[in-house]
């Protein structure tokens, strides 16, 4: 595992931001971390990187305690975050000839290229750039040294679709050999490349899985029932976020088996008009977890 | 790669640095151009700005510096880059040396060699103010710009600062500690150096900052408290720290006068409050200089009871009718041979106030310094030309611009311990016209280093009579050596103070 967090807790004074998080990611995957605001996923992964200390538990990346993180390990990890603070008062150029030298695998060709694709003006200050111009050098500053492991904490926040497509094209182009931990809301575009997801809600993980799994076990069922729909007084706990209109009743089933799914409507429902088993996307799955932990008063 | 780091923060905030260096080399062309005779005055102040604006502005550009790396930042980017930490502090340190510790260094260096000090005393001098000025400036810079994040945070932590040495100033009526007293000075510089380095440890090993910040407000309120320990501590700290070198015999015998006019002592007339007039026999050894350095005076009641006791400075300007021959800080041999002396103290207000017209015992304790001659030099001193003296330090004459009957001398002495010199003009035939003028300097020195050399105008200035006309001066010139530290009690009793004010004229 390239990543490797036991019982994680986070507190800042009074408030407690992460409780028995835990979770591993595994080398060459694609990770994604999602969760809503304030779930404490920018948290998590300023623990990863040294920048934050956990409070207690044990968190290791590249074999090694995050809090003994040091240079050499530095110089294998690329990090890209939407809150990344990059010296305004210097020229794109300058801001890469000072980083150059601290990485002994920095590959020129590979930044010429990469500042070649996404067209940055090397002469102009980085505080005159756009949020999305700042991001694209940020992963210039990331890729050129060929990582072994690319944080993204919320890379894609606040840019146009014509610069997400492009962002996720560079870090697709190189990610061979390279382990990615993604933090985003942005749950369509990571969608398509992510190998497997965590969902953190209010600072504990609530599930982790290959994301395969999680499309498989989770499906948007809707049930029409012979008069108006209303939800029975006993409801299976693993189907969540139900909804009516009309006749018609929907809810999220979370252990979806084809075969088993009629037996379980019957059970709840009896009799039946019609029963409709619909794959979801990341986005709906996501929004299903997050207003079922809401209805719980999480 | 501390030096990599560092080019990049000198490409980043070079007009910080060249404005650092326009504003020494500004206090610098402001010396040289005042010279010896530091005229035209308006320029001392000049002076006093420009040096004061230099620490600021070296102070605000090292703040500037540290926090373009903020140490206290979740957000910046050298923090996921693989630069080590030491490498960081180093570089800032660099910094704050580089505009400190060296033009400090460099144009001191210079001016003390232009005002005639020997190479070893100029680099001493000159490196030990570069130390002063980094451990006073430069480390205090370094520990606000890593325990806040923005301009406006440590602009908020030095005006706190100002606020407690306010509150400090109006606590104790403006009673700072003498910052020349080198205990006081070395207990200073401690406090710095030692919060500094702590701070830096803890910022850029462990990014800690609450404690660091803790560290900060501990200092901060030691080195207030210490510069506003009352005035008598530091020096009852040198008393001690000199007994080693007090002088069994002495080259003085002050005494009180119980023949004089007992009614002068109390209130007298003076610019800025009231002083005591304490008539005193002298004796000095005519081939000793000796120097008042502090007065502490005791008072108590008629049955020994101590009432009150502090340091007090001796009265510089005196209503002359007051009372005559009123002494100075400085005895030699002309000051025996006098009917009648009277040494001119300043009386706090409150202490008069308290106690006049009380019957009680006064003492003063004269905590003096005697000085040897150490060679006798016959020179002829062009005007206008600083020249060398040896073995003392650098001199200049010109004819004094208000009156043409006089010769002014100015000195630089060269160390601490050549701080008297006694001047005469010679006739033709090679006599001393009039008796020798002595002067001392009351510049403070510090650690034996004459670091006034290097920023301050000429310090001893005697006036000769003018005696051939313009044109080269021959003078014999007298340098003298500390010979000693020694105290002297003067017990006046059964003394009554009166207000004086009315019976001027006596």
């Amino acid at each position: 595992m390239i990543i490797e967090a036991r019982n994680i807790e986070k507190r800042f004074g009074p408030s407690e931001a992460l409780s028995g998080l835990s979770f591993s990611v595994a080398e060459g995957s694609v990770y994604a971390l999602i969760g809503a605001n304030g779930a404490g996923k920018t948290t998590t992964i300023k623990m990863m990187m040294n920048i934050l200390a956990p409070t207690r538990g044990d968190l290791s990346v590249m074999g090694t305690p995050s809090r003994e993180l040091t240079s050499r390990h530095l110089s294998q990890i690329g990090y890209v975050s939407e809150n990344q603070v990059l010296p305004g008062q210097m020229a794109v150029g300058a801001y890469l000839d000072y980083l150059r030298p601290f990485y002994s695998n920095w590959d020129e060709a590979l930044e010429k290229t990469m500042l070649r694709r996404f067209n940055l003006p090397m002469e102009r200050k980085i505080r005159a750039l756009s949020h999305g111009m700042r991001i694209k050098l940020t992963l210039v500053a990331a890729l050129a040294f060929k990582p072994k492991l690319l944080v993204l904490d919320e890379p894609f926040s606040g840019l146009d679709p014509l610069v997400r497509d492009d962002l996720v094209e560079s870090v697709l182009s190189h990610a061979e050999d390279l382990t990615i931990f993604i933090s985003s809301h942005e749950l369509n575009e990571i969608e398509g490349f992510v190998s497997d997801i965590g969902f953190l809600n209010q600072g504990r993980l609530l599930f982790e899985e290959s994301i395969e799994v999680l499309n498989a076990r989770v499906r948007l069922i809707r049930v029409t029932l012979q008069s108006t729909a209303r939800p029975p007084d006993t409801w299976p706990g693993t189907w969540i976020d139900p909804g009516t209109s009309g006749n018609v009743l929907s809810f999220v089933h979370t252990a979806f088996a084809e075969d088993q799914l009629a037996s379980e409507i019957a059970a709840v429902f009896g009799d039946v008009k019609f029963v409709q088993a619909e794959p979801m996307d990341l986005r709906s799955i996501f929004t299903a977890f997050a207003r079922a932990e809401q209805m719980t008063g999480r | 790669m501390w030096l990599h780091i560092l080019k990049k923060d000198l490409r980043l905030h070079w007009p910080y640095v060249a404005a650092v260096l326009a504003l020494k080399i500004a206090a610098v062309w402001i010396i040289l151009h005042m010279g010896i005779f530091a005229e035209p005055q308006l320029l001392l102040l000049l002076h006093a700005f420009s040096d004061l604006a230099f620490a600021v502005v070296a102070g605000f550009a090292i703040i500037v510096v540290v926090q373009s790396d903020p140490v206290v930042s979740n957000n910046d980017d050298w923090l996921i880059r693989p630069i080590r930490r030491s490498d960081l502090a180093l570089d800032k340190i660099a910094f704050a040396a580089l505009v400190t510790f060296l033009p400090t260094f460099v144009f001191d260096l210079g001016v003390g060699l232009m005002h005639g000090l020997d190479a070893l005393p100029a680099v001493v001098a000159s490196a030990y103010m570069a130390l002063f000025i980094f451990i006073g400036v430069g480390l205090p810079a370094l520990a606000v710009g890593t325990i806040t994040a923005s301009g406006p945070q440590a602009a908020g932590i030095v005006f706190a600062i100002f606020l407690l040495w306010i509150a400090g100033l109006i606590m104790t009526d403006g009673g700072m500690v003498d910052l020349g007293n080198w205990p006081v000075q070395l207990a200073l510089m401690a406090i710095l150096v030692i919060a500094g380095a702590l701070i830096l440890c803890l910022q850029y090993s462990r990014r800690n900052t609450a404690t660091s910040r803790g560290v900060f407000a501990v200092a901060t309120i030691c080195a207030i408290a210490l510069m506003f320990t009352p005035r008598i501590a530091g020096h009852l700290i040198l008393r001690f720290t000199d007994d080693g070198k007090v002088a069994t015999s002495t080259p003085i015998r002050l005494s009180f006068d119980d023949q004089s006019k007992a009614e002068v002592i109390g209130k007298g007339q003076q610019f800025m409050g009231p002083v005591i007039y304490v008539p005193l026999k002298v004796a000095v050894d005519p081939n000793r200089i000796v120097t008042i350095d502090k007065v502490i005076l005791s008072i108590a009641s008629d049955d020994g009871k101590p009432l009150y006791s502090g340091i007090i400075s001796l009265a510089s300007g005196y209503p002359p009718r007051q009372v005559s021959n009123v002494l100075g800080d400085t005895f030699d041999g002309t000051s025996n041979g006098h009917k009648s002396n009277y040494q001119a103290v300043n009386l706090p207000s409150d202490v008069f106030a308290k106690f006049k017209n009380t019957l009680g015992r006064l003492s003063l304790t004269y905590l003096l310094n005697s000085y040897a001659p150490v060679a006798t030099i016959k020179a002829a001193l062009p005007f206008g030309a600083p020249q060398k003296v040896a073995g003392f330090g650098v001199c200049e004459t010109r004819l004094n611009p208000v009156n043409d009957q006089i010769v002014d001398l100015y000195c630089f002495p060269a160390t601490d311990s050549s701080k008297c010199v006694a001047a005469s003009v010679l006739d033709p035939a090679g006599a001393s016209i009039g008796t020798p003028q002595t002067r001392c300097s009351m510049t403070s020195t510090q650690w034996g280093l004459n670091t006034a050399a290097l920023t301050d105008a000429g310090q001893l200035v005697v006036e000769l009579p003018a005696s051939n006309g313009a044109g080269i001066r021959p003078l014999t010139l007298t340098t003298y050596r500390v010979a000693g530290y020694f105290t002297q009690t003067v017990v006046l009793p059964q003394v009554r103070l009166a207000d004086l004010t009315g019976s001027a004229g006596s």
